[in-house]
């Protein structure tokens, strides 16, 4: 059945608060009764287009969204970054895995928005700014993770289980803190909130 | 049924109200009953309509229509759950 479903809500062009609202309701009710893989591959890389120009709101939600998942990917990250870690990252410990690729990214820019939107409950005399360093971030994210990308090796069937190692819990909490950075994707994370962070203290100024 | 799959054909207002009420019927029909005939007639309305109070209709009925739909998958999240332990 989610094989027609999801392609359903895919495909709406409305940008109407709505049917998003609506549409998020049907995902968030989907989410809770599907398993972590087509939660990862189809309805977190379609919640990421309603992201884009509307309100801080969705955003609240769309973070809400992302870390319920996360509780539901997480366990099964550990459980795959545990095996890699004994099979293949043993032997190469420097292997960045496939950072590169859109989950991994997801990612990190779920645990960014987490921040952002903490931030911003934190700060509510910015206004009508609000909305401003997200846009922002998106901006400035998009080079700093797509340029990486090429010098990565290209994600195959192989690296299957680095693909969830990026997952792993412990190095979306390195994000808060760049000493730790020993990842990619961490990197890619850290680059990004302190970019947003540089961003929010100039637009305070 | 029937007059309900004829009020989805019908117009937007008959419309609107067949969704509202098809959601909550949704509960007391049968997986087969929903998935062949139920949800290809609402998905139908939700791809042609053109009307935002009747799409938003179509998003809550599949909202109601999710937890039916479901039916398959605890066992198959079940069995997924056994294979990755044993690993």
């Amino acid at each position: 059945m989610t094989d027609k479903l999801i392609p359903l809500l895919k495909n709406i062009k409305t940008k109407e608060p709505s049917v998003i609202l609506a549409a998020l309701a049907v995902y968030a009710e989907m989410g809770k009764r599907l398993g972590h893989e087509v939660l990862a591959s189809d309805i977190l890389p379609a919640l990421w287009p309603m992201t884009v120009g509307v309100l801080l709101n969705l955003e609240q939600v769309l973070a809400c969204l992302g870390e319920r998942c996360s509780h539901k990917v997480q366990p099964v990250t550990r459980r795959y970054s545990r095996t890699g870690d004994q099979s293949n990252t043993a032997t190469n410990p420097e292997t960045p895995g496939c950072c590169a690729c859109r989950r991994c990214i997801d990612r990190s820019l779920i645990s960014v928005t987490r921040q952002r939107v903490s931030w911003s409950h934190g700060r509510n005399d910015l206004g009508l700014r609000k909305s401003c360093p997200w846009q922002e971030t998106r901006h400035k994210s998009a080079p700093i993770v797509v340029s990486p990308a090429h010098s990565l090796p290209k994600p195959t069937a192989s690296t299957r289980l680095h693909k969830f190692d990026a997952f792993n819990p412990n190095r979306l909490d390195e994000s808060n803190e760049p000493n730790h950075v020993s990842n990619t994707a961490t990197s890619f994370a850290g680059l990004v909130l302190s970019a947003t962070s540089a961003y929010a203290v100039h637009s305070l100024l | 049924m029937p007059l309900v799959y004829n009020a989805l054909g019908a117009g937007t207002f008959l419309q609107e109200k067949a969704l509202k009420i098809s959601g909550e019927l949704a509960e007391h029909l049968d997986f087969n009953t929903v998935k062949s005939a139920l949800f290809p007639k609402v998905a139908n309305v939700f791809t042609h309509t053109t009307t935002l109070g009747t799409k938003v209709a179509t998003l809550e009925c599949f909202l109601q229509l999710v937890p039916k739909l479901d039916n398959v998958f605890p066992l198959f999240v079940m069995m997924l759950k056994v294979v990755y332990h044993d690993r």
